[in-house]
């Protein structure tokens, strides 16, 4: 016997296209099987919401379920958030919730949201390299703007076999990584025409930084080198609050506080 | 009779707190894990050669009144613990608990037992109840730091253990006890030793206690207690009052961290409470411990071991690394056959498990220099966040040295070093630390009895890593080993896209003439969603392939974040019968509410049902279901 499945929307609650949000999974810390989320991403400005309304989230993995304040649609909390109640052999999913506090009315939700999961490999801007470098133990080579050919990080191979043993030692990520990031930026900063060259390798970063530069920073905008230099400067500090770093970051300091 | 004897110190000896007892504050180490750890590994360095070793744990409740616990846990017995400061957590309990740890297939504490200044291998009596810090154990045992007993004495909060033993040597069966204080103590004038013995000697000082021989008490005793002993060989501990931390759970997941291995060998089986643990159970058994508690070697690590145990053992290694060889800082691969390693890299790069065998050189005092092998397995395991491996020395896993771990140059691996090879073991068992958990190249036995001990430590704890190093794959350019530091969103969308399952078309044919496709068969029924409820009505499209009644099922329920709405339906939510109006218009009847479920049957082509009512601040989800009721077919 065949069903026919509605629901009811009595306070018209908006359903907010789920292309607009991007979840990120993570391992809380290297060596850690635990797992942590931020919003990457949450493109609603077309759906003209009050930005006083809360936003909520609820990550499912089973019949697991946790729930995780957002903050407020004109402030997202994008900080790494634990995911420590949920089952851990189950895929999670999330769907997020932008309601009045003061009444609890749903204004806008969106389920089945894309995530984006670490342990699944997304292509890197970057690639890395072990190589004998005969003295450094690390150069970042970069093509010609107009190339195609990405940027590759080279380390040295008797230190580190494969790159994902570079990613395993995080004092290498956490000193490292942060000055890649500026010497990308600079270069990019320097030749910001080619940004909008498909094709390019520089083309393939305006996604990124779109998502990166919290001063919303178009690049063809600099009048001079010294707006340019700030706005390396503020990708490096942009990049470094990145949920990914951070933690890695964070746990160098803790250890070598004592933590 | 039994006796208890608290001895008086002689005015000249010496008191204090005994420092063998900060050897088991381990932080994180559980007193579950030291006390299978303690009782399994005696048990295996006494096993007769021709049976296998079990090894049973068991909690019980014996009454008060038994003459067991009435001959132990005399009055000036529980006087005395309270003078040497020793809480009594039984005071008020008809029924005392116990834990029974037995073991079977082993010789049992054999050698003298009217002398306790005999020494020797063969004086385990002797070794066990009055001697610390030195081990009576052949040099082949795993264990031979003396203090196994005092693991024991920790467990019971009477900090008193009592032994039941069936000797090979000449088949007695003797009872014997014994309780530890933390110190010597004083009660008004006199000083007393912190151990005291229970047996059948009177209390006199000065004179041996001798253990409990009558068979007719020893039967009595057993049937109380429900011990499996009467003629097999082995002990038996009995622990009275167990900490709470000893529990079926802890001492179960215990037994996989530390025997997995030697289970898995047939080696040993392990019985706790009602579940066994053997080389057939043991894999579902981790599994399912796997579920409640989390156990220190991950499923694939257990896999891996499984793997070799099967598959690996009986073949010989692939590779050979001679003394030498293996004692560089980094082993040159020219040293060893070119066509091994060819294979060897080769099957590491796809997966399999790669064996190794390593020569080392050990230098005994007494004995010279020696040659010892030991065993390498690696397998790939870049998938993993860390490495695991393990060490194990005959049936001991040394589970504190890691140092694949602290090797993050490395891309992750799984590795098992098995030193069964007697030369190599004597050395490590002089290296290890008391709880046998880690090796140390300071350690006093080691530095009398053996020379160039670095040299030979450092072989042995890098032999994994070294071999590690050759079989990694040369150095390649890494597209994704980034990704979460700059990932490439846009790149990462095309993959998604790509791997969409493609629409498949039809092939082309003849020009048919333009042939239109046939519309969607419509529902004769439709399902609208109100603001407060639902309201079904026959669909006007379809209304002449009617062919009524139609029975309808509605079922309704406030929409969940998770689970299922309908699944979730509590009576709390609603009840239909009660507040929620239905209405309906012509020619619809047999109309029963029920719960959250509404059955009627629409008979005309006007005919609509609602249901309204429900609250305007949630949604609510609704399911409809129906059939044209006197055909075969369902809608």
């Amino acid at each position: 016997m065949p069903a026919i499945n509605r629901r009811t929307n009595p306070t018209k609650a908006l359903s907010i296209a789920k292309e607009s949000v991007t979840i990120q999974v993570n391992r809380a810390f290297i060596g850690d099987p635990a797992k942590s989320f931020h919003v990457e991403r949450l493109d609603i400005g077309a759906y003209q919401l009050d930005r006083a309304l809360s936003i909520s989230c609820l990550a499912k993995a089973g019949k697991s379920a946790q729930y995780f304040s957002l903050g407020t649609v004109g402030q997202l909390d994008r900080s790494p958030k634990f995911v420590s109640e949920l089952a851990q052999d189950k895929p999670i999913r999330f769907r997020l919730t932008i309601f009045d506090a003061s009444t609890g009315r749903i204004v806008a939700d969106v389920d089945n949201i894309k995530v984006l999961d670490e342990d699944s490999d997304v292509p890197s801007l970057v690639d890395i390299e072990p190589r004998s470098l005969d003295g450094p133990l690390w150069r970042l080579e970069m093509s010609a703007e107009a190339s195609e050919v990405k940027p590759v990080l080279l380390v040295e191979q008797d230190l580190f076999p494969s790159g994902r043993a570079a990613i395993n030692d995080k004092t290498f990520v956490a000193m490292v990584f942060p000055e890649v990031m500026r010497q990308i930026a600079a270069r990019v900063a320097e030749h910001r025409d080619a940004i909008d060259d498909e094709g390019t390798w520089v083309s393939r970063w305006r996604d990124f930084f779109d998502r990166l530069n919290p001063s919303g920073g178009d690049t063809s905008d600099f009048d001079d080198d010294g707006e340019s230099e700030r706005w390396v400067e503020q990708c490096v500090k942009a990049f470094c609050r990145r949920p990914q770093t951070a933690r890695v970051i964070a746990s160098v300091t803790d250890e070598g506080k004592g933590v | 009779m039994a006796y208890w004897q608290f001895r008086k110190l002689d005015p000249n000896d010496t008191s204090g707190t005994s420092t063998a007892e900060d050897n088991f504050a381990q932080e994180e180490t559980a007193s579950a894990d030291i006390l299978v750890r303690e009782c399994i590994q005696n048990a295996l360095d006494a096993r007769l050669e021709t049976e296998g070793v079990v090894i049973r744990f068991e909690w019980k409740q014996v009454p008060r009144k038994s003459r067991f616990v009435t001959d132990l846990l005399t009055p000036d017995y529980f006087a005395q613990l309270s003078n040497g400061r020793i809480t009594n957590p039984v005071e008020s309990k008809a029924e005392i608990p116990f834990l029974l740890v037995e073991d079977f297939g082993t010789r049992g504490l054999c050698g003298e037992y009217r002398n306790s200044a005999r020494e020797g291998e063969d004086q385990n009596w002797n070794a066990f109840w009055f001697r610390e810090g030195e081990g009576a154990k052949p040099t082949k045992a795993n264990g031979g730091a003396g203090q196994g007993k005092l693991t024991m004495y920790l467990a019971s909060q009477l900090r008193t253990v009592v032994a039941l033993t069936r000797r090979e040597t000449d088949k007695e069966r003797l009872l014997f006890g014994s309780c530890r204080f933390r110190r010597n103590y004083v009660v008004g004038d006199e000083r007393y030793a912190r151990e005291a013995r229970w047996g059948k000697t009177t209390p006199e000082s000065g004179v041996l206690s001798q253990p409990i021989r009558d068979e007719r008490d020893l039967d009595i005793y057993e049937s109380e207690l429900g011990t499996a002993r009467s003629a097999l060989l082995g002990t038996s501990f009995l622990i009275p009052a167990p900490d709470d931390s000893i529990c079926p759970e802890s001492v179960a997941g215990a037994v996989v961290n530390e025997f997995y291995l030697p289970i898995l060998l047939g080696r040993l089986t392990v019985v706790v409470g009602d579940q066994t643990f053997s080389s057939v159970t043991i894999t579902q058994q981790a599994e399912r411990l796997a579920k409640k508690i989390k156990l220190r070697a991950s499923m694939q690590f257990r896999t891996f071991l499984k793997e070799i145990v099967d598959n690996q053992l009986l073949s010989g290694a692939s590779i050979r690394v001679d003394a030498k060889t293996a004692s560089d800082t980094k082993i040159n691969p020219d040293a060893l056959d070119a066509g091994a390693m060819l294979a060897s890299r080769t099957d590491y790069a796809q997966g399999k498990i790669v064996a190794a065998e390593v020569s080392i050189r050990v230098s005994s005092v007494a004995n010279g220099l020696e040659t010892g092998t030991l065993r390498v397995f690696l397998q790939d395991a870049s998938d993993m966040i860390d490495s695991q491996e393990i060490f194990v020395r005959q049936d001991l896993a040394v589970d504190k040295e890691k140092p694949l771990r602290g090797s993050k140059r490395m891309s992750p691996a799984m590795a098992l070093v098995l030193i069964d090879d007697e030369s190599l073991s004597r050395f490590l068992a002089a290296a290890e630390e008391p709880t046998h958990r880690e090796w140390n190249g300071a350690r006093p036995k080691l530095v009398q009895q053996y020379r160039n001990t670095a040299v030979t430590l450092r072989t042995v704890r890098y032999a994994a890593s070294r071999l590690l190093e050759l079989f990694s794959p040369a150095a390649s350019r890494d597209s994704v080993a980034l990704g979460a530091f700059f990932p490439d969103n846009v790149a990462h969308d095309d993959i998604t896209k790509a791997r969409r399952p493609k629409q498949k078309l039809a092939k082309e044919g003849a020009d048919g003439g333009g042939a239109e496709l046939p519309l969607p068969i419509p529902k004769k029924l439709e399902l609208l969603p109100l603001d407060d409820g639902a309201i079904v009505k026959v669909n006007p499209a379809t209304v002449n392939q009617c062919n009524f009644p139609l029975e309808c099922k509605l079922q309704l329920a406030y929409s969940v974040e998770v689970g299922d709405a309908m699944e979730d339906w509590d009576a709390a939510d609603f009840f239909l019968t009660d507040t929620y109006k239905h209405q309906d218009g012509e020619a619809v009847s047999h109309i029963k509410l029920e719960g959250n479920l509404a059955t009627f049957e629409i008979n005309g082509p006007n005919s609509w049902f609602a249901l309204r009512g429900f609250d305007t601040n949630r949604r609510l989800d609704m399911r409809l279901r129906f059939s044209e009721v006197g055909h075969a077919s369902d809608q």
